[in-house]
């Protein structure tokens, strides 16, 4: 899996330079968060990428 | 207070359910729930809990009534239009149901002020649009123990999380430290109209089961929608332990506003240097053979970055500044590991106001440095040592 070329940018839009998901993002795999970005994915996995939504 | 015959007839459908009945009916006529925002969630939420008898229904929002809020904003009638929300909004709820008391409250939620207005109510709904109201009434929630149901809307998509004192995950467990900047809002991103009526009908229902005492709160489970493809998702959230409102050695103990107003001194402002692109450039170009480094710290947002930044400029935007300080503190030790000189640390922006600010909180937090400021920011670069530099537009 390479987002980010399938994807231009999209690493940078969630990743920050020190390598940590940037605190506005969450990862889950399935239905359970996802804190590393070693986490190993399985076959059948779904990755959900959630942001923090403000509108009201 | 106990059920008149009137709300036995309003109410009947409701008093039909056996999980409900009088008793739960009697609990929402005693009960007081806040909303803040009177917005497109806001309306739905209010509209259904008045007409579900909640005794008295608080309604936050300093705006008034604009043609485009209409497509969504169901409170509100075209005649309506510059009225103050919590005005019309009232009248609203108290046509529908005169029973209740409604309490319009046209004020802006602050650090100041939030703990007063909160105080009295059972539970909060929040309805508001902005990433910093939603942590100001998550950490006020937290602080005085009281439920929160949240929810956020954006294009097509909805979020709602319900938060009980002691029994789960706060918003700030979820998001840790976001900003306004990053999340477009509705009037730059759009909406579908519809989408708030789903999401704030979710947080009436959370609500009302709160009051009543029944079902299954949305506790620890991240539920999201997708109007598009007409799909709810849910996703287990645990409460932090490091969470820095909720978690074990919480460090916000009261609200606070997202950016508070820089508190320096006169004396404290002189401990800032500054430096022209020029001096930059001669400073960089020193760095190299010297013991000294040079640490860049680009204050503008996310997007502003990725149109074009200095070559190893670390971004930090200011917003996230305050909360990210202990992480500039460590980045700046790991840089000075084996060094004799602490190094040099620039911040900058587009034209030098944002990195004068984040000097100034960078002197309030005892950096262990000297910041510098860019003065004229990356346009005085652009314009003074790069003529190539793309500076993005600001905002």
């Amino acid at each position: 899996m390479d987002l980010d070329t399938n994807y231009r940018g999209i690493r940078f839009r969630m990743i920050d330079e020190q390598d940590r998901i940037r605190p506005h993002i969450r990862l889950f795999v399935n239905q359970t968060e996802v804190v590393s970005l070693e986490h190993a994915v399985s076959p059948g996995d779904t990755l959900h990428l959630i942001c923090a939504l403000s509108g009201g | 207070m106990t059920l008149t015959a009137m709300d036995k007839q309003r109410y009947a459908r409701h008093l039909s359910l056996p999980e409900l009945g009088a008793a739960g009916q009697s609990r929402l006529k005693n009960s007081k729930v806040l909303i803040v925002g009177a917005g497109g969630l806001g309306s739905p939420c209010a509209l259904y809990l008045a007409a579900a008898g909640i005794g008295t229904l608080g309604l936050v929002d300093h705006d008034v009534v604009d043609l485009s809020n209409l497509q969504r904003q169901v409170l509100f009638a075209t005649s309506e239009i510059g009225q103050p929300k919590v005005r019309a909004a009232a009248n609203r709820l108290t046509a529908l149901n005169p029973d209740i008391e409604v309490r319009p409250l046209e004020l802006k939620l602050t650090a100041e002020n939030v703990l007063d207005v909160v105080r009295d109510y059972d539970v909060v709904v929040d309805g508001t649009d902005r990433i910093t109201s939603r942590y100001l009434i998550n950490d006020t929630c937290v602080i005085l123990g009281k439920p929160l149901v949240s929810a956020a809307i954006h294009r097509f998509e909805g979020q709602s999380l319900t938060y009980l004192p002691d029994k789960g995950p706060c918003y700030r467990c979820l998001f840790a430290n976001a900003s306004d900047a990053q999340t477009p809002n509705c009037a730059d991103a759009g909406v579908l109209g519809v989408l708030p009526g789903v999401m704030g009908a979710i947080q009436a229902t959370e609500v009302i089961k709160l009051v009543a005492g029944i079902g299954e709160p949305s506790v620890g489970r991240l539920l999201t929608y997708d109007a598009l493809a007409l799909r709810f998702a849910e996703f287990n959230v645990a409460r932090r332990a490091d969470c820095a409102v909720c978690g074990d050695n919480p460090t916000i103990v009261t609200p606070q506003d997202a950016m508070p107003a820089s508190k320096t001194t006169a004396a404290q402002r002189s401990l800032i240097s500054h430096a022209t692109p020029r001096q930059l450039r001669v400073r960089l170009e020193a760095a190299k053979e010297s013991a000294t480094p040079v640490l860049l710290i680009d204050v503008r947002e996310q997007h502003e970055f990725e149109c074009g930044h200095l070559p190893n400029s670390i971004n930090l935007p200011i917003g996230e500044l305050g909360t990210r300080m202990t992480e500039l503190v460590a980045t700046l030790d790991s840089v000075s590991r084996g060094r004799t000189a602490r190094p040099d640390v620039v911040f900058l922006c587009r034209s030098g106001g944002r990195s004068l600010q984040a000097c100034e909180l960078a002197v309030g937090a005892n950096l262990t440095a000297v910041p510098i400021n860019l003065d004229g920011g990356l346009l005085a670069w652009s314009r003074d040592v790069d003529h190539d530099f793309p500076v993005a537009p600001a905002g």
